[in-house]
């Protein structure tokens, strides 16, 4: 008897266009090809045909187990055994798993139209002449359904139910991986792109596994889409070189996201393109971090990515220049192996005279015959500049919040500390009413 | 103190009309500018002068002077701001020209202007204010410059906006120097945003708005400081140098112009030649008045006409009249039903002319409230038009007046509760997840007070910083302006262009155009508008009458209805007013039982009764007490007898309340009319304060008990928008007794015509149905052969009864509908293959109509309608006319509970058992009563209840009281849900469909309701009827 088994992938919103189905679906039914050359792509479902691979695997259990086991990573929507591939897909979506618990015919009758998309486009007919399953829809006449429903509505019904054979075009490992995925939009930012990415290279890992085999180096292409694309050229690439051969898609995908965040995009992207031409057997990795003789030649990022696992994240770290008026927030700083905000605005910041340098925090100064000390008595140049913003404002900045500001800017002259970027209250507040904040180098 | 501060005139400044950039209301502006003593207030909003009518009556009150001008941001390199202020009523035309052609060339709410584009003589007779980028070069600065002076010589300054930068000095000596190459003078200006620095946290978030982003990234776009509001004439003396203050007050000096110098002549093609408008409007007042009064014009009618006349000739408001009787005339022709309403149905030549329908024979006219001379106002008038043929008297205009000389009147649509909870937690960044919550959750009945508990239910601590800046911006940003949109129906139509009177731009609507004012923008400036406006009562009433003609072999009109019928008041008095006007809703329903209307006039009362005016005012219950006793209240002074006798002593409309104003309060006819005025605003604006002094003071000392005072006031203020002046009550109670006696003596006329004139009204089709079904009315299904495209009455056998048309059944298109009912005519169909071919009608089209049931008369049940529907396919040309023998199949019959579930899915009514009927087993087990049981209970009994809801409503009246409609298969039941009960309940309250309420049965004087203790959501009960009506076999 013949062994099917169903998978239904979860739905993605990404479609590739190379396939018939989702990446997801390509991947898994290319990762099923380890087991059986008999895997099929229909309709949202891998369906594989075991019958032929139970003597190979240990028996009909030991396959059932393994293939459960390593298809987990997948995280399967539904599945379902049967003796027919329709059978399956239809008991998998009608909630059955096990189409062999019982006469197929029973269990197939008693499920609802839309396990069936063939029968399902017919549903608001069948539904209003009071048939509520696919055995109701089978206790109609023959000749009569015929005439009133699409012909592959009998069709599919005869094949889930065995009564006719099925052809299927079984799916054929390609030997080049080079797939192309459309972006549901223009993107200019990574991380959607990124998301792009990722189901091409889940969809690569898919195939390396049917391959038994890993890769050293891949390309990803993509394609500027718009207007600015004229100015920005028709695109851009990446190779990605790695120093083991490796399917692991996690690892893969974090290596692509780095280079892609410095790299940048000129303009709005609208396809991506994967190739992996030459697969090598895997051989056992080495999972070593310490710093070795090698690592000299090492790219940046992947020092910085070194020393922050070394010495914390919170420890090495990059600055984002901000367009703000407020003197502290115009710069943030992140955690260096962070990835960087796709959109650094620092257009549109004023053409002022900015201090060279910021104190951590504002410092009180002394007031000497109301005018404010810092070595020596202060003589205000030019000001004020006011500034007002941050109410609402409640986010951590070095550990501080800066909240609601009111600040009277001055250029301020110190007969020993040179130029000076100093400030007080605009409301006046009892206390220290003139503050340090920057010095002009 | 006064005289060492700098006299200064504000030049530049933006109101909120600047959408999402000025945060301050025009009046805010201009009071603050007085209070700082400027001596000029100039309002310049981004290519607009949608708010200067407003700052115009506050600056007009308290004495300020006004300039109107405008800023516009030009393209150009580099970018500069532009200032334009009008010296004078020509130089305001150009402005408005300026700003209508740069308006009308964007998509609605944009502009674009190019340095290029700008033609100076187009700005002739304005002041121009430049405004430099500081960022640009000195040389392409001074370029700029040398090119303003040449356009515009000894009109163009260079305006220097000191706003607290760091480089404030640097920049006022590079002005100078600039002004030094480029012969331009200089002149001081603010940027003006707000009227005070503590609005800048909503000036914050409204760019915050503006640019789509939450505040934490804006960066930039924001302001620096708030600098940009009317700053202190000393803070501005220190700031600038003396000789640029005083160029402001040149500036101000030279622009001498008041909005109150706009006048608009009508057209002039309404009088033919050879007439005077005088001469022509006399002719065909005598005219009508020949057709209206058959018999001979009476003595007082003609006086009134003459009286009439004279007045409107010394106001010179001929042509408004004749342009008004040309519409009604154009609609009279192409059979459009028509009625004036609002004042005008005060007027004896109004009814002359065809344009309202009060008699002044019937009644006394009060001609005065619709025009007087001490007023000095333009006459409002109403025109309501068949709802579904508005559009032709709209195009009419367009055509005949052309786009230049007519254009609608504009409605500010301002920010909401919803809106503004919305577009302010976004700017503060709080996700949208519980944005929405929030938003959704502040329910339509929830006070302004109730958001604290929204935010609380969201999850938000309403004492946390960020919910207290998102509750009290919320609060400020209401009321704000947001954009334009069209009014509902009120056309400016003039002699010349419109648009040198008022900008115009572009509508959401295609071929639409909007000006740039609202209706109490017009009113202030006493420009005339005529609102056509769209009634669907009008349809229904055409229609009724049309089949009326139909059936009894002559032409009926309105006239013929007859007046005074017994039976129609009869059924009036018992609330049997489903599908009425006006008197339906359940409101109207509770009242009449009460009122008992006995005569004409008793409708003209209760149509205004059941309004927040009388109801606020406490009205409600001294009135019908004295109508209970038959005579009027016995302390009625004998001054108010002329103002209040013939509504018992007690004031229900809108012109009483205001004779009272005058008699008992000595209001001058001026301050009464400032009193309506304000009372038709002061929702939307406040300021009824004043008034209230002055009236309750005035009726204490002239010896009215202060309660009765305190109750006038009440009343006014529940006015509102919603009074209902007597002549307004008149037209819509003719309607009413038209409707209603087409109900009671038409019935099945009625209901097709209510039918085939939906949407309208308060009922839904399905309502209307079972409402004239137990009034004895036979409706017939949907069927193919005999059905037209409309519902439409049959004679046999019995006559008449309502045949539901084609276009009941959803997705049926109009075309194939056509085509039905165009083959049956040939002959009538013998099977559904004949149907479906000389139909031509698509297997879709088939399947339609059978789930519709409308092919019974072909094919017998649903289920086999829909199996012969279905073997239609289209098969090939070879085969298409060779007959298929196919044998006969017998499909069991579908459950009662799927045919009526099906009847509603597809038709959206059903004429089958009432679902609640089915469930009637399961509810008497649950000792649930239906509406029949409950019309035997005697009050006070305490009892339960379940039914479809169909309404839910909470009157503005009601302090928080919900009522609540539920249908079961005998009628409909009214609930009320008090305050408490609300809040208790407020879940199975909002989402049931199928609810049990337990509570006191009340009646009183032929109303019934039932108080509300509990409620409970039983919607799943439908569920399962759906669920058996699958099983079926």
């Amino acid at each position: 008897m013949a062994h099917w088994l169903a998978l239904i992938p979860k739905s993605s919103s990404l479609v590739s266009t190379d396939a018939p189905g989702g990446s997801q679906q390509q991947a898994i039914g290319w990762w099923a090809l380890q087991f059986t050359p008999r895997v099929t792509l229909c309709e949202d479902a891998v369906l594989l045909e075991l019958a032929a691979s139970e003597r190979l695997f240990g028996g009909k259990a030991a396959l059932r187990k393994r293939i459960l086991k390593e298809a987990e990573p997948f995280d399967c929507a539904a599945r379902a055994w049967a003796p027919t591939g329709m059978g399956a897909l239809a008991l998998a979506r009608g909630g059955v798993r096990n189409g062999f618990a019982g006469p197929l015919q029973d269990l197939l009758d008693a499920l609802p139209l839309r396990t069936m998309s063939r029968v399902a486009a017919e549903r608001p007919l069948l539904a209003r002449l009071g048939c509520r399953t696919l055995g109701e829809v089978r206790r109609l006449p023959r000749a009569g359904l015929s005439r009133r429903c699409a012909p592959e509505v009998l069709k599919a019904l005869d094949q889930a139910y065995g009564e006719e054979t099925e052809c299927h075009l079984w799916l054929e490992l390609p030997e080049r991986f080079d797939a192309r995925l459309e972006l549901p939009g223009r993107t200019e930012s990574v991380a959607a792109l990124m998301q792009g990415a990722r189901h091409l290279l889940t969809q690569m890992a898919g195939w390396l596994a049917a391959r038994h085999a890993g890769i050293r180096h891949f390309t990803l292409h993509w394609h500027h889409d718009g207007q600015r694309a004229r100015a920005a050229g028709p695109g851009g690439e990446l190779t990605i070189h790695t120093a083991e051969a490796t399917r692991d898609v996690e690892y893969l995908g974090r290596l692509l996201h780095e280079r892609l965040n410095r790299t940048g995009l000129k303009a709005p992207v609208s396809d991506l393109v994967l190739c992996a031409p030459e697969p090598e057997s895997l051989t056992a990795g080495n999972a070593s971090l310490l710093l070795e003789a090698s690592l000299q030649r090492e790219p940046l990022h992947r020092l910085l990515e070194r020393l922050s696992a070394r010495l914390g994240p919170e420890h090495v770290r990059r600055p984002q220049l901000v367009a703000d008026h407020r003197l502290e927030a115009m710069q943030i700083w992140h955690p260096a192996t962070a990835f960087q905000p796709s959109t650094t605005a620092t257009t549109g910041v004023p053409v002022l005279p900015q201090p060279s340098w910021i104190l951590p925090e504002p410092l009180p100064l002394a007031v000497h015959q109301e005018k404010p000390v810092y070595g020596g008595v202060l003589e205000l140049l030019t000001g004020p500049h006011r500034m007002e913003g941050g109410w609402w404002d409640q986010r951590e900045l070095d550990g501080r919040v800066i909240g609601d500001l009111t600040r009277d800017y001055y250029v301020a002259l110190s007969p020993q500390a040179g130029l000076l970027w100093i400030y007080r209250h605009r409301v006046v507040r009892q206390g220290d009413n003139w503050f340090l904040h920057g010095v002009f180098a | 103190m006064n005289s060492v501060l700098p006299e200064y005139a504000e030049l530049h400044c933006l109101s909120n009309f600047s959408f999402l950039r000025g945060a301050s209301h025009p009046g805010e502006l201009v009071e603050r500018a007085l209070k700082l003593g400027y001596r000029a207030l100039a309002i310049t909003d981004e290519c607009s002068l949608a708010g200067v009518v407003r700052a115009h009556r506050v600056a007009k009150e308290k004495g300020l002077p006004l300039l109107i001008g405008a800023e516009f941001a030009v393209e150009a390199e580099p970018p500069f701001r532009l200032v334009v202020l009008a010296c004078d009523r020509e130089g305001y035309g150009n402005l408005s020209e300026f700003i209508t052609r740069l308006r009308r060339a964007s998509p609605k709410g944009s502009y674009r202007l190019r340095i290029g584009d700008i033609e100076p003589s187009a700005l002739d007779d304005c002041l121009l204010l430049w405004v430099p980028d500081r960022a640009a070069e000195f040389d392409a600065l001074s370029s700029q410059g040398r090119w303003l002076r040449s356009a515009f010589p000894g009109r163009a300054w260079i305006a220097v906006e000191l706003l607290h930068a760091v480089d404030d000095k640097v920049w006022l000596q590079h002005m100078r120097d600039l002004g030094e190459c480029s012969g331009l003078p200089l002149v001081a200006a603010g940027d003006v945003h707000m009227h005070l620095r503590s609005r800048r946290k909503l000036q914050d978030v409204l760019t915050a708005i503006r640019v789509g982003k939450p505040l934490t990234e804006c960066g930039v776009a924001l302001y620096p400081n708030a600098e940009r509001h009317l700053r202190s004439r000393l803070r501005l003396g220190r700031l600038y140098p003396p000789d640029l203050l005083r160029a402001t007050l040149d500036i101000a000096a030279r622009c001498d112009f008041s909005l109150d110098e706009l006048r608009y002549e009508y057209p002039q093609e309404v009088v033919p030649a050879g007439q005077t408008p005088q001469s022509h409007l006399r002719h065909l007042t005598y005219e009508g008045a020949k057709r209206r009064f058959p018999g001979g014009i009476s003595e007082k009618v003609h006086k009134q006409i003459e009286e009439e006349l004279k007045l409107i000739g010394e106001l010179e408001y001929e042509k408004f009249f004749l342009t008004v009787h040309d519409i009604v005339t154009y609609a009279r022709s192409r059979e459009i039903l028509c009625q004036g309403r609002g004042s005008a149905a005060n007027s004896t030549v109004c009814y002359c002319l065809g344009i309202t329908e009060v008699s002044p024979e019937k009644t006394t006219l009060l001609f005065g409230r619709f025009l007087s001379k001490e007023r000095n106002e333009p006459p409002d008038i109403d025109v309501d038009f068949e709802h579904e043929r508005r559009e032709e008297v709209i195009q009419y205009l367009y055509d005949k007046y052309g786009r230049d000389r007519t254009a609608l009147a504009a409605t500010v649509i301002c920010y909401r509760m919803r809106s503004a909870i919305r577009d302010v937690g976004k700017a503060l960044g709080f996700d949208l997840q519980t944005v929405d919550r929030v938003a959704k959750n502040h329910q339509w009945w929830d006070a302004r007070q109730a958001i604290e508990a929204r935010l609380r239910e969201a999850g938000l601590d309403p004492q946390d910083l960020g919910a207290q800046q998102w509750l009290s911006l919320t609060l400020q940003l209401l009321d704000f302006p947001r954009h334009l949109s069209q009014h509902t129906g009120g056309f400016v139509i003039s002699r010349g262009p419109v648009s040198r009177i008022v900008p115009i731009e572009n509508a959401a609507m295609v071929d639409r155009t909007v000006i740039q004012w609202d209706k109490d923008d017009l009113d202030t400036l006493g420009l005339i508008k005529v609102d056509v406006l769209a009634l669907g009562m009008l349809s229904a009433i055409r229609r009724a009458l049309e089949f009326m003609s139909q059936r009894y072999g002559w032409r009926h009109t309105m006239q013929d209805i007859p007046q005074d019928d017994r039976e129609t008041y009869d059924m009036i008095c018992a609330a049997d007013t489903v599908g009425v006007f006006q008197i339906e809703s359940r409101a109207q329903q509770s009242m009449l039982p009460r009122l008992q209307p006995r005569v004409f006039y008793d409708l003209v009362v209760e149509v205004a009764i059941v309004r927040p005016g009388p109801i606020q005012g406490g009205m409600v219950h001294p009135y019908l007490e004295c109508r209970r006793k038959g005579e009027p209240v016995h302390d009625l002074k004998d001054e108010l007898k002329p103002a209040l006798a013939r509504t018992l002593g007690i004031p229900i409309f809108q012109e009483q309340v205001m004779q009272i104003a005058m008699i008992a309060a000595d209001f001058t006819p001026g301050e009464a009319d400032q009193l309506r005025r304000a009372m038709a605003a002061w929702k939307r604006k406040g300021g009824l304060g004043p008034f209230h002094d002055k009236l309750v003071g005035r009726m204490k000392k002239n010896g009215y008990d202060p309660e009765f005072a305190e109750a006038i006031f009440r009343q006014i203020e529940g006015f509102g928008e919603y009074g209902f002046p007597e002549s307004h009550a008149y037209s819509f109670a003719l309607l009413a007794y038209v409707s209603s006696w087409l109900k009671r003596h038409e019935p099945a006329a009625f209901l097709a015509a209510l039918l085939n004139s939906q949407p309208m009204g308060f009922y839904s089709p399905s309502q209307l149905v079972q409402d004239a079904r137990r009034h004895k009315v036979e409706v017939r299904p949907v069927d193919v052969s005999h059905s037209d495209v409309q519902a439409a009455l049959e004679y046999v056998p019995r006559a008449p009864a309502v045949r539901l048309g084609l276009e009941t059944i959803s997705g049926l298109s109009k075309v194939a509908m056509a085509r039905i009912v165009a083959a049956r005519y040939e002959r009538p169909f013998e099977n559904v293959a004949d149907l479906a071919q000389r139909a031509a009608l698509t297997v879709g089209d088939m399947k339609r109509l059978a789930a519709a049931d409308a092919l019974a008369s072909l094919a017998g049940h649903r289920r086999q309608q829909l199996w012969e529907a279905a073997a239609l396919r289209p098969t090939t040309a070879l085969l298409a006319d060779a007959p298929i023998h196919e044998q006969q199949l017998l499909l069991p019959e579908a459950s009662e509970a799927e045919e009526i579930l099906v009847d509603h899915a597809v038709l959206g009514l059903s004429l089958r058992r009432h679902p609640m009927a089915l469930l009637r087993p399961e509810l008497n087990k649950r000792r649930m009563l239906s509406s029949a049981q409950l019309r035997e209970l005697p009050g006070g009994r305490h009892t339960r209840t379940c039914g479809i809801v169909t309404v839910r409503q909470q009157p503005g009246t009601a302090k928080g009281t919900i009522f609540v409609s539920l249908e079961d298969e005998d009628g409909t039941i009214n609930v009320i849900v008090w305050r408490h009960v609300r809040e208790r309940f407020r879940i199975p309250l909002l989402r049931s469909r199928l609810m049990a309420v337990h509570g006191q049965w009340q009646r009183q004087s032929g109303v019934q309701h039932l108080i509300a203790d509990r409620l409970e959501d039983w919607s799943h009960l439908i569920g399962t009827l759906r669920a058996e009506s699958r099983d079926f076999h």
